[in-house]
């Protein structure tokens, strides 16, 4: 388990609920809809809010900067917003291709 | 056309109209002949180059002010020679202009006389557009309107449609214009006030914030300003009440102009200073799709370089506004429209309402491209209150105040409680 991930996902579900109106992930287990599935979190306005938190937390946690477009993740066969079990294996191997 | 003499008091005092009519008479006769061509003035707020762009006026030349920087600027005069014709520049520094029969006159400049160009404002100046308007045209209107005034502050830059309209305003009716010398600062304007008795002060909104925010500006230095103009930017509602707050007895006047119809007469709602009126008489207007059209008899004649954008005598003015019964409020260029998903709003919108945020000191809204969404809305806020006690705060508020698509997507948060200047310079640069 990366640790570093694990706290970067962390911060930033309680950012997002502490600061984006009517948004609470506190209680979403890993494999409930997150973004994209009946009943999801997250429309695409606070997907990109939330989007914004995540990458903030991740250069202050891993001290490495990357950038989501949401374009690419999109398009990727299985989006790695749909839940918060998939958000983390993605960010995982994103912050260790991120130099 | 008739060009009269004008009052004008600078550092040296005041120059009555005889004298400076004597000035403009002398140095139209002294110029000589010119060969066809525009005559380009490097324009500075004194009475020099007033009284340069009045005798080449009476002369009949047609006229294009500018300021050092672009007049000093090799690039930007050959883009305008290729547009316009020969450029006789007259540099600040030389008695007359000197000749050029570089470039061909534009077509739309044959047998032109008495005109003046003005470009419209922009970030590039290779992106401007060129106006041209016939000056007995533009002095029509002033015959239309009795004068509103005695002495004003010559704020506005000489070679913007605003400095332009307030110098033949103040020639056409008598008036004095007082020159506040090359850096126009708050606290200079503010002495002004007092000192010269100016009885209508016309700046921007942000340059009204910046003299309220400077301090100095109180009700003893309003006691003789019957009437202060805004114009140029949609002004927010805070800084007018605050200068009503300071002097009950003086008259905001929304102005609303462009470079293309000049400043436009308006009447503002008692309640509320950012809603007006226009004189339906002389300038019918209409909403078409949410943004504003007027009709102008002093409108410009053509674009140089450009086609006009009227049709059947509608002049499209690129202004987004609101409108409540008889009434208008400009909140936005169609340029700088913020859209979220498909929905539509200006920058002032939401800092308007976020304003009404208890413990909300200053906002700046600005906007960045966004693949998904379209825009994604950032807002800069400044606040007394600790940070995470005023994002709570905050958090409420967008969710019983704000539409959805109004809320933003990142917030910055400033604990500084005087902000308001750098915010606005942030968003002007950021434009």
């Amino acid at each position: 388990m990366n640790e570093k991930i694990k706290l970067v996902l962390k911060s930033s579900v309680e950012r997002a609920d502490f600061e984006l109106a009517g948004v609470r992930l506190i209680d979403l287990k890993p494999d409930q809809p997150l973004f994209g599935g009946k009943g999801s979190a997250l429309d695409s306005l606070n997907l990109v809010a939330f989007i914004f938190i995540i990458e903030d937390e991740f250069r202050k946690i891993t001290g490495k900067t990357i950038k989501i477009s949401t374009q690419d993740i999109l398009s990727k066969e299985e989006c790695p917003f749909r839940n918060l079990g998939t958000l983390f294996s993605w960010l995982d191997k994103k912050e260790a291709v991120t130099k | 056309m008739k060009i009269c003499g004008i009052q004008f008091i600078d550092e040296t005092g005041l120059h009555d109209e005889a004298e400076t009519f004597t000035l403009i008479t002398e140095l139209a006769n002294e110029i000589g002949e010119l060969p066809p061509g525009i005559v380009v003035i490097e324009a500075d707020r004194s009475l020099r180059t007033a009284v340069r762009f009045l005798s080449s006026l009476h002369r009949g030349d047609v006229v294009f002010m500018l300021p050092p920087q672009e007049f000093r600027n090799n690039d930007f005069l050959e883009y305008f020679r290729k547009i316009a014709g020969p450029l006789h520049l007259w540099a600040i520094d030389s008695k007359k202009p000197a000749i050029s029969r570089e470039g061909k006159l534009s077509d739309k400049l044959q047998g032109v006389q008495e005109a003046f160009i003005v470009k419209t404002s922009g970030t590039s100046g290779m992106k401007n557009k060129f106006v041209l308007h016939q000056t007995e045209l533009f002095l029509d209107k002033f015959s239309q309107r009795a004068p509103t005034f005695d002495r004003t502050v010559n704020f506005f830059p000489p070679d913007s449609i605003a400095g332009i309209e307030i110098l033949l305003e103040c020639m056409v009716h008598g008036k004095t214009l007082v020159n506040p010398g090359l850096d126009v600062v708050p606290s200079i304007v503010t002495d002004l006030l007092v000192k010269e008795k100016i009885d209508f002060l016309h700046v921007t909104p942000t340059f009204l914030n910046l003299m309220l925010l400077s301090g100095g500006l109180d009700s003893s230095q309003l006691i003789n300003v019957q009437s202060i103009a805004y114009g140029s930017e949609p002004a927010q509602k805070n800084i007018l009440e605050k200068i009503k707050a300071l002097s009950p007895k003086t008259e905001l006047r929304q102005i609303y102009g462009m470079s293309e119809i000049g400043l436009l007469k308006t009447v503002v709602h008692s309640d509320d200073p950012a809603w007006f009126q226009l004189d339906e008489k002389i300038n019918p207007w209409r909403e078409n799709d949410g943004f504003l059209e007027v009709q102008s008899e002093s409108a410009m004649v053509t674009y140089l370089n450009h086609e006009k954008e009227v049709l059947n005598g509608w002049f499209a003015t690129g202004d987004s506004i609101q409108v409540k019964g008889n009434l208008l409020k400009v909140v936005g260029r169609s340029d700088d429209v913020i859209n979220v998903a498909g929905k539509k709003f200006h920058p002032i919108e939401l800092e308007e309402l976020l304003m009404e945020m208890e413990g909300m000191d200053d906002v700046m809204v600005t906007a960045e491209p966004h693949e998904l969404i379209g825009n994604s809305v950032h807002v800069r806020v400044s606040s007394r209150i600790e940070e995470n006690e005023f994002r709570k705060k905050f958090k409420i508020f967008l969710e019983e105040k704000v539409p959805a698509w109004m809320r933003p997507q990142r917030v910055i948060f400033d604990q500084n409680t005087d902000v308001s200047v750098r915010l606005k310079k942030r968003r002007k640069a950021s434009v």
